[in-house]
């Protein structure tokens, strides 16, 4: 240091000069709010004036003081290495008594490094001593910190960091046996407003944190750091990689993806998204909060540690993803591909926090293909749903004319997608969109949306669909009751959830009268023939006029009141439509005949006929319940 | 090597001659010559990997065989020869030859193949963060003795980071290894049971704690290896249409690329690797591989007796400058012979230099087996359209009938709410309590396109708006924060209504169904026409990718790391 040898004169003033320097550091270094850069000024000056103290001090007591230093310190570090307990767990005093003999050691050594350049044997034999027990302490230290790291481990329930999320939908994905009440609440999602720090949490317990920080400073004083990073990205990695396990993801490869039941799947997934949230926003954000706190002091170290620490874990999770998308795209795969693509499109602003500074970007780079190659999943997986509609095909008419099983399916599952609305917008809009932090706000849920078009491309495939599944009845009324069924049940999905917004009144008007049509064209195509026969056209006798009639209806009944019409409402206005239409003209015929003499010949009243009407279109049970009176 | 056996062997020849025959195209002349290219160049990029040109004499110049410029030249080479077979496989056929038997079993198999080249491309990339570890510790040997005079501690210091080293790579297929739970033990327990020996090294640090990182639990390398080379059948010349060749071949090539990184960095279980894969002699393109193989192959035999980690040349070096810098560690005595020291500071200069290469070579290397990754997948998906496209044309027309004519976008149908409608007035409940609410609302309301007039009675928490406007859209943009409920919805003026317009409208429902069906079959030919397109586009694309690669330029633009690669290695760019 020969710029402080020419500065001053005396002694005295010399340590004074220091001495204030020292503590306007120290003053300095309190302030919290100071950045990176000037820190580490703060720090190397920090570390100058001591070794100043420590040559002006070594020139005016000698040689032979340095000496007695190192052996004091060298006592000291050589005390522990006999004793079986470890430092840290000792006490305090202990600990800043060691980090204190080693900066004497690291002092020492500045000392003579400064001396022995010049001078050969004693100093120079003094100096490789220090190294040596530098060593020891350095090793020792490392240990220290291992256990430090393992020992002081935050654990915290994972249940108290709970992110408001939507509703984990319980959906049937058979196309089979689909409830109608399992979907209820879509409309529960989150948007959650996102504060940086809002998940950070304590990795190490936080008093334990100037402790780690005077060895990563005194182990990087003493040109260990190389020792320390590779310590503390060991431990790092393995305390996030117990996180990632006990989030139970399990290490699968891609293979096992491929060969998985979509169940077990579908359960991994959910998994994974709870993990992949858990893991960016509060681990690796708490664990670059960490590294920060760690060795914000001492340059880049602290991104390099951080990336190395999180890359494997990262990784892992990044290729789940990509297995994933890699499979077929079943239509029952749709939410769980918006799932994951949705959780990480909201985790990219975080992303871009943890990663951005990094150089190397090659993690964000991974993160967006995988984005992008889910996006491009979610959307083919919709579109082919359309497909697998289309193709749905059925060999034998669908019993009863109730609601096809297809059409519950279809209707169920565009449902629970209006919950993904914004997101599938984004998407259809523009496969691979840009994110911005309000991803979604100004496209409306409206009906001419993408999403809407789709939606609405997808009921008419349906429809058509369910029209071609109608010409397999043989009896044409029944066909009609099918589609009105299937269309009023449509309707009703429709208007009783969101999808009303992507469907639009237009839509739900037109349906109405199409189902309204159908029961128009059923009334016309069962009923006008039975009243037809009532007409009396000049050839048939009254008697046999009765008897076909008669004979007609009981047909009608007998087949009609086992056809379903689920929906009582729809029902009863149709057995009502029906009434107003067979009726009247029945009683007029009455009324015209009974004059006639013609009683023994009528079977019914019209009271009775009004109560046989009300059985029709009950459905099984029904028929099994008035069975008794055929 | 001599040239001849660059060539397509003769034996190779007579079986495409065969092919032809049985395939009576037009086309087939075209794909015979294609074919021939393929297997020819191939052969070329092959035969330069394993003999670099320049390099023979100098042993360590960097670009050896097995160090990590060559396994990065080989997952180039593969890169190209990928490239090449799928601009063949999607031009040189037509869609449904590829969808019909045989073909359409092979590139299943192959497909299978790829998938389980992913899981490998992963595997190698998780064994180059455990060879960046031993970098790591290697980076530290070197900057404690390179110190200069070297005395005791840092002799020391070197000492336990070369046993971390030499232990890291030690520990290697071995199944039961878990290096992890070991250190853990010991961390644990190190104080606790004092027993003696205090200062253990950390030499169950166990660098290769990635391994286990990336892949499954009983994943296994050499297992994997094994499945890929299943069904893996020389095709005989019965059944082999022009593609069947190309197919067989480059699933030689991926499994062999795989092999080989697989040897070279350490994966997890890798026992028995030798054995699982075995090319068969008789083709021309084969015989350089097969050539490589071998070389390879006896590495490993001496490799397994030594207990290395991988074949990679800067691994086994640095295992070798390890072990004797461990005995010149051992030996060291203060103060250091002169002979001695020289002779280890050559070494640590050795070492310093490998260090470099890692440092230089292992993440671009990393970057491109990612490549191959996403390569493969890419390819994956196009070869399965494809497949998919060949049966579509087959099966369903019925599908594409029922397609278009139900779902040509409805979009078209269905005109804006505005334009059926005209100038709406809406008049909303909001469930609003104070200013700011109002003024937000307000805000939300006014983004709308087409707006006249809002105005909001606080009172009585109404809100109308004027506007050309959609009620659905109002409406949901206020639903989003707030309660919100149609009041009215009507003409913005009192025009006359037209709701008798609107029921003749669905009487007329019939007959408008009728009608829409004419116009869908118009726009099924439409949407044909647009199918095509993009398709066409492709088979551009991928032609000039393939006119690329014939001449001899494997270097499509979008690479990045290539840039860096040819920069780094001159020797980058000779291959191809």
């Amino acid at each position: 240091m020969p710029g402080c040898q020419s500065m001053t004169t005396t002694y005295e003033g010399e340590q004074h000069v220091i001495a204030a320097a020292q503590h306007i550091l120290k003053v300095l270094g309190e302030n919290k709010n100071l950045t990176g850069d000037f820190r580490r000024v703060l720090t190397e000056l920090d570390s100058h004036l001591s070794a100043m103290t420590i040559i002006t001090e070594s020139k005016r007591r000698g040689f032979s003081e340095v000496e007695e230093q190192l052996k004091c310190a060298e006592r000291k570090v050589m005390r522990w290495e006999s004793n079986p307990s470890l430092i840290w767990d000792s006490g305090p005093t202990e600990a800043s008594e060691y980090i204190q003999a080693v900066n004497e050691i690291h002092t020492v050594m500045e000392t003579l490094g400064g001396l022995s350049m010049n001078d050969h044997g004693r100093p120079k034999e003094l100096a490789f001593r220090a190294q040596c027990v530098q060593q020891i302490a350095m090793s020792r230290l490392e240990e220290e910190l291992y256990h430090i790291l393992v020992q002081h481990k935050q654990s915290f329930e994972l249940k108290n960091i709970s992110f408001p999320s939507r509703v984990d939908f319980v959906y049937d994905e058979s196309f089979v046996s689909v409830e109608d009440e399992i979907v209820n609440d879509t409309s529960q999602r989150d948007k959650s407003g996102r504060e940086s720090n809002e998940y950070i949490v304590d990795l190490i317990d936080p008093l334990l944190i100037p402790d780690i920080k005077s060895i990563a400073s005194v182990m990087f004083a003493s040109g260990y750091d190389r020792e320390f990073c590779e310590a503390f990205i060991g431990n790092r990695k393995d305390a996030l990689d117990e996180h990632l396990s006990n989030l139970e993801i399990q290490k699968l490869s891609i293979d096992d993806v491929l060969n998985s039941e979509w169940d077990i799947l579908s359960c991994e997934i959910k998994k994974w998204v709870r993990a992949v949230k858990i893991i960016i926003r509060v681990y690796l954000a708490s664990e670059k909060q960490f590294c920060n706190q760690i060795l914000g002091d001492f340059g880049s170290h602290d991104s390099y540690c951080f990336v190395e620490i999180s890359r494997a874990s990262i990784f892992y999770l990044l290729n789940f993803g990509e297995a994933i998308a890699l499979g077929p795209y079943n239509p029952e795969k749709l939410f769980r591909f918006l799932d994951m693509y949705e959780v990480l499109a909201d985790l990219h602003l975080d992303m871009e926090g943890l990663f951005s500074e990094v150089a190397n970007s090659f993690v964000m780079s991974e993160f967006h293909d995988l984005l992008r190659r889910l996006g491009a999943s979610a959307i083919t997986t919709f579109l082919e749903f359309q497909n697998a509609i289309a193709l749905n095909a059925s060999i034998h008419p669908f019993p009863r004319g109730e609601i096809h099983p297809l059409t519950r399916y279809v209707m169920n599952y565009i449902t629970t997608l209006t919950a993904y609305g914004d997101t599938l917008n984004l998407l259809l809009k523009d496969p691979n969109p840009v994110l911005e932090t309000d991803s979604g706000q100004d496209i409306c849920t409206s009906a001419f949306s993408p999403m809407g078009c789709h939606l609405r491309s997808i009921t008419s495939t349906l429809e058509s669909n369910l029209i071609r599944k109608s010409k397999l009845y043989k009896d044409g009324s029944l066909e009609h009751i099918f589609l009105m069924n299937n269309i009023h049940y449509m309707v009703q999905k429709v208007k009783g959830s969101e999808l009303r917004l992507f469907f639009g009144d237009e839509w739900i008007r037109k349906h109405n009268g199409k189902f309204q049509q159908h029961a128009t064209s059923y009334e016309r195509a069962t009923w006008s023939f039975v009243v037809s026969l009532l007409r009396d056209d000049g050839r048939t006798s009254l008697k046999e006029r009765c008897r076909r009639f008669s004979n007609a209806f009981n047909d009608v009944y007998k087949i009609q009141t086992r056809w379903c019409i689920p929906d009582l409402q729809l029902r009863e206005d149709l057995q009502i439509s029906t009434s107003q239409k067979v009726i009247p003209a029945y009683r007029a015929f009455l009324a015209i005949n009974s004059r006639n003499g013609s009683d023994k010949y009528i079977k019914y009243t019209s009271d009775d006929m009004e109560k046989m009407l009300l059985d029709l279109f009950a459905g099984p049970s029904m028929s099994l319940r008035n069975s008794h009176r055929w | 090597m001599p040239a001849t056996e660059n060539q397509p062997s003769f034996l190779g020849r007579i079986s495409i001659r065969r092919n032809q025959i049985i395939a009576m195209d037009g086309n087939h002349e075209q794909e015979l010559e294609d074919l021939e290219l393929f297997q020819r160049h191939i052969g070329d990029r092959f035969a330069e990997l394993l003999s670099p040109p320049d390099n023979q004499d100098s042993p360590f110049s960097g670009e050896s065989f097995l160090s990590i410029s060559w396994l990065r030249k080989l997952v180039d080479v593969f890169l190209c020869c990928e490239a090449e077979f799928k601009a063949a496989l999607i031009m040189g056929s037509d869609p449904s030859q590829i969808s019909k038997p045989p073909l359409d079993r092979l590139l299943s198999d192959y497909m299978e193949r790829a998938v389980k080249a992913l899981d490998i491309c992963n595997a190698v990339s998780g064994g180059v963060d455990s060879i960046r570890e031993c970098q790591k510790l290697a980076e530290i040997v070197v900057s404690a003795l390179e110190q200069k005079p070297i005395g005791d501690g840092q002799v020391k210091r070197a000492k336990k980071a070369l046993s971390a080293m030499i232990s890291a790579s030690a520990i290697d297929d071995k199944e039961n290894n878990h290096p992890r739970y070991a250190e853990r033990t010991w961390s644990f327990g190190r104080r606790g049971n004092n027993s003696g020996g205090n200062h253990k090294d950390r030499a169950n640090h166990g660098s290769f704690r990635s391994l286990s990182m990336v892949v499954a639990k009983n994943w296994s390398a050499a297992k994997q290896i094994q499945s890929m080379c299943s069904n893996l059948a020389v095709p005989r010349g019965g059944e082999s249409t022009g593609l069947v060749q190309p197919v067989y071949i480059m699933s030689n090539v991926m499994v062999f690329v795989m092999w080989a990184l697989v040897a070279a960095i350490p994966c997890q279980e890798r026992s028995g690797l030798l054995t699982h894969f075995q090319i068969p002699k008789q083709f021309g393109w084969a015989h350089t591989i097969i050539g490589m193989q071998e070389k390879i192959g006896e590495e490993w035999k001496k490799k397994e007796k030594k207990g290395s980690a991988g074949l990679l040349e800067e691994v086994q070096r640095m295992e070798k400058l390890g072990q004797s810098l461990i005995e010149f560690a051992d030996g060291f005595q203060f103060p250091a012979e002169d002979e001695k020291s020289e002779e280890a500071a050559a070494q640590v200069a050795e070492l310093a230099e490998i260090c470099q290469r890692m440092e230089e070579g292992l993440l671009p290397l990393q970057q491109q087996i990612r490549e191959v990754f996403h390569r493969i997948v890419r390819s994956r998906r196009e070869v399965l359209d494809l497949l998919d496209h060949g049966k579509g044309e087959e099966s369903s027309k019925t599908r594409q009938e029922l397609l278009t004519a139900a779902a040509t976008c409805v979009c078209h149908l269905y005109p804006t709410w505005a334009a059926l409608h005209g100038s709406q007035k809406v008049v909303l409940k909001l469930d609003l309590h104070d200013d700011r609410g109002k003024q937000k609302a307000m805000k939300a309301v006014s983004g709308l396109q087409g707006i006249d007039s809002i105005s909001m009675d606080m009172k009585e928490q109404k809100l109308t708006v004027v506007g050309d406007i959609d009620p659905v859209d109002v409406v949901s943009k206020l639903r989003k924060n707030w309660h919100t409920e149609i009041l009215t919805v009507g003409p913005a003026k009192e025009e006359k209504k037209d709701e008798g317009k609107k029921d003749d409208g669905k009487k007329d429902d019939g007959k408008k169904d009728d009608g829409k069906k004419g116009d869908d079959k118009k726009d099924e030919g439409k949407k044909d026409g647009e199918k095509k397109n993009p398709n066409e586009q492709q088979m551009a694309e991928l032609m000039a990718l393939y006119k690329n690669y014939y001449n001899y330029n494997p270097y499509p633009p979008q690479y990045h790391y290539r840039v860096i690669s040819s920069e780094e290695n001159p020797n980058a760019c000779a291959i191809c």
